[in-house]
Parts: structure tokens; C-alpha cells; sequence
């Protein structure tokens, strides 16, 4: 015995036949909920028989591909569009920062180089260095300086110690012990000649002796970024 | 007939470079309106997506004419299906400035809409399928694409009175299961 669902069914897809056919039909002509019943399954059949039969998985790859394509060109458009407004922007803070760079301003020009931190010679007196480096970085001059007097009694012809030693005395605004010690380095023919001459340019300005500190600074070519330093500080002096 | 008709043919077409064209016109402001309505840009493309296999259905064995703008269809397309996922979420929330963008001036808005639904039935019925049993799935789907059922038979290793009352029986309960969905109670949006 076929339920009702399989004489629908069976209907539907016309496999119902002779006396079984005129019984269903004699049935949905007095059974308004069969015809309804019936109507229904014909609906989602027919909307089943359409979906599967589209071509509605091949567009949805055009769909998708055509939707990553745009995607991709509006991400170029906005990082375009962000380049052109970055660019000026970076353009103008590289010039700034070069500016700054290069002109540098009223009290940078007093500033005090970082220590280098390197290897100098053995290995007991490497280690002692970068002490001084530490101590010299972070202003505990006078810590910095006792560790270059030791360095300096074990190798009294190194100038760099020499030098540091005196800058502790510039960092402490110890014009004075700065200035004796600084004009024996720049009136000699080392590396830090230079470098000694503009800071005792500087500690001068500082005891008011700035026409000292202007011969000192006229003296140094402006040839790199010591030398712009020292013409900066010479037009203020001037 | 109205000068975007050809919107739809590219659709109806699977025509790519077409297709594209959509997207250049149209992607932005579909995207645009689902962000500003609490979506990300990934639904918005999703939407869009969906919306466009939705038109394409309604054109496919019909001579659907377009009476407004593509845009004003598309938005009206997008915005029914972007409402839904909001009504999912309990989001119901959509800014009156956007309701305005939607408000088509035209007489064939009753008739778009009618289409639209049609549509979203039809979503229904195939979201329903899925939630049937592979086996149900897989007899109703090629009872649906192949003519001869005995054949169909012979390849699921059954007999073709065995798969007459399955086809029956899995018809039937995805029959029930569309009695019971909102929408065949009142509730369009689904």
C-alpha cells in the first residue's frame, strides 16, 4: 500500500496509472489539503529542478574572480592614493630632519659626542673602556674619568683616552680643568685634534671668551658635519 | 527597454567582461552602503556576490525587464538580503539616511519585489535541501538532473522500487521541512 507522499509523488513524475490514477485524482478533486499537498511538491520540485539545472557555480567563479580583481585594483587606488599624500609628507619631515641634521640648534651645539664604544688594545683594558664608555654615556663623568686615568697611566700616548678624559671635565661644566686639557689634544696632530679644537671652542664661549672661541672655530673647515657645527656656532658668535 | 538591461544579460550571460563592469560600477557603493550598516567590507562583497547569483536567477528562464536604474535594483536586491543577516544577528539597525538611498520612485518596485522574493523562496528551498541527509541529498539531486531513474538506481546499488519510496520519502521531508520554515508562514523576511 503507497503512502501518500508516494502516490504524489508517483503522480508527479507520471508513473501513476489506470484505476490507481483515477483514484488519486478522484481524491485531489474532494481533498483540498491533498491538492495544496500536492501543489507544493510540484513548487520545490520545479525550483529544485531549476537550481540544478543553472550554471549558477560557473558565474559565481566569474563573480568571485571578477570581485578579487576589483578588490585588488581599489587596494592599488588607496595605496595610490595614500602615496600621494604620504610622499609631500615624507619629502617635507626628510627635509626637516635633514635641516635639523646638518643646522642643528643652539644647545646641540654644546652637546657632548656619545663615547664610541670599541676595542681598544687587550682584552683587560677593552673591558676597562667600555666601563668608561658606559659611565661616560650615561654623565657619571667622574666614574668615567677615574677609569680613563688608569687607561691613560697604561698607554700615556693614547690621545682617545686623553680626550674622553678631558670631555669629562666639559660634561661637569669644568671650564677650566676642560680647556687645559683640550688645548694640549687640539694643538697636537691626532685623529681628535679636530674634535678638541671645537670643544674648547665651546668651553671657551662658556668662560666668555669668545673671540678665543671664534679663532678656534674659523680655524676648522666646514667640510663635514664638525665643520658645519663649528661655522652654526661661529654665526651665533658672530 | 530600459538602457541597463544589458546589466542583466551580462549576468544571465556569464559574460566576464561584463561581469567586471558591474563590479567597477557598482562594487563601491554596495560595499560602502553595507559598512556604513554595521558590515565589514567582506560582507559587503558578500552580499553583493549573493545579490548578483540572485538577479541572475530571476533573469534565467525569464524575460525579466528592468523598469529603473540597475543601480536602484541592486541596492533594493542588496539591502533585502544585508536586512536579513541583520535580522539573523538581532541587528536591526539600519541608519534612515540609507533607507532613503532604497526608496525607489517607480511602479515596477511591486514587481521587482515579487521577483526578489520569488528568489529568496528559492534560497529557502536550497538551504533546506542541505540540511537533509547526504543519502536524501544525493537521490533527490540526481533524480532531479538524470532522466532515467533506473539507471540512477543501478549506480546507488538499489533497486528501482527501493529508490522510488526513498526519492518519496526524502521529498516528503524536505516537503515538511519547507511547511515549517518562517517564510511559508508569513515571514518574507526570512
Amino acid at each position: 500500500m503507497k503512502t501518500s507522499e508516494e502516490k504524489i509523488q508517483d503522480y508527479i513524475d507520471g508513473l501513476l496509472q489506470g484505476e490507481e490514477l483515477l483514484a488519486f485524482e478522484q481524491e485531489l478533486a474532494t481533498d483540498p489539503q491533498l491538492s495544496e499537498q500536492l501543489n507544493l511538491h510540484r513548487e520545490v520540485q520545479s525550483i529544485l529542478a531549476r537550481r540544478m539545472s543553472s550554471d549558477a557555480d560557473e558565474l559565481r567563479n566569474n563573480l568571485h574572480e571578477a570581485a578579487t580583481a576589483h578588490r585588488r585594483s581599489e587596494g592599488n587606488n588607496k595605496s595610490k592614493s595614500l602615496y600621494r599624500i604620504l610622499v609631500p609628507i615624507l619629502a617635507a619631515a626628510c627635509v626637516l630632519v635633514v635641516f635639523k641634521f646638518f643646522s642643528g640648534t643652539s644647545s646641540t651645539l654644546y652637546q657632548l659626542p656619545i663615547m664610541e664604544s670599541e676595542i681598544v688594545r687587550g682584552a683587560g683594558e677593552a673591558g676597562k673602556y667600555e666601563d668608561a664608555v658606559r659611565h661616560f654615556n650615561n654623565q657619571s663623568f667622574d666614574q668615567a674619568r677615574d677609569i680613563l686615568d688608569q687607561l691613560i697611566n697604561s698607554d700615556p700616548l693614547n690621545v682617545q683616552y686623553k680626550y674622553y678624559h678631558a670631555l669629562t671635565y666639559y660634561g661637569e661644566e669644568n671650564w677650566g680643568e676642560s680647556i687645559a686639557k683640550l688645548e694640549a689634544i687640539a694643538e697636537g696632530e691626532s685623529v681628535f685634534a679636530r674634535e678638541a679644537t671645537y670643544y674648547l671652542a665651546a668651553a671657551y664661549t662658556k668662560e666668555n671668551k669668545n673671540e678665543k672661541a671664534i679663532l678656534l672655530l674659523q680655524h676648522i673647515k666646514s667640510d663635514d658635519e664638525l665643520g658645519r657645527k663649528a661655522n652654526k656656532l661661529l654665526k651665533e658668535l658672530q | 527597454m530600459h538602457v541597463d538591461q544589458q546589466y542583466l544579460a551580462y549576468l544571465k550571460h556569464n559574460d566576464r567582461t561584463g561581469i567586471d563592469k558591474i563590479y567597477k560600477n557598482y562594487a563601491k557603493k554596495i560595499v560602502s552602503m553595507i559598512v556604513y550598516n554595521s558590515g565589514t567590507e567582506d560582507d559587503g562583497y558578500d552580499i553583493l556576490q549573493e545579490a548578483l547569483v540572485d538577479i541572475y536567477y530571476m533573469t534565467k528562464d525569464k524575460d525579466f525587464q528592468l523598469t529603473t536604474s540597475f543601480k536602484n535594483f541592486l541596492l533594493m536586491v542588496c539591502k533585502r538580503k544585508w536586512l536579513n543577516v541583520l535580522k539573523k544577528k538581532q541587528q536591526m539597525w539600519v541608519t534612515k539616511s540609507t533607507e532613503d538611498l532604497f526608496h525607489i520612485e517607480d511602479e515596477s518596485a511591486k514587481e521587482i519585489a515579487e521577483s526578489v522574493q520569488q528568489v529568496e523562496k528559492e534560497n529557502m528551498v536550497m538551504q533546506l535541501l542541505d540540511t537533509l541527509g547526504a543519502r536524501c541529498q544525493e537521490i533527490i539531486r540526481r533524480c532531479m538532473t538524470e532522466k532515467h531513474q533506473e539507471q540512477i538506481a543501478e549506480s546507488l546499488g538499489i533497486t528501482y522500487a527501493y529508490l522510488r519510496k526513498k526519492k518519496s520519502e526524502c521529498m516528503a521531508s524536505l516537503i515538511s521541512k519547507v511547511k515549517a520554515h518562517p517564510y511559508f508562514n508569513g515571514d518574507t523576511d526570512f
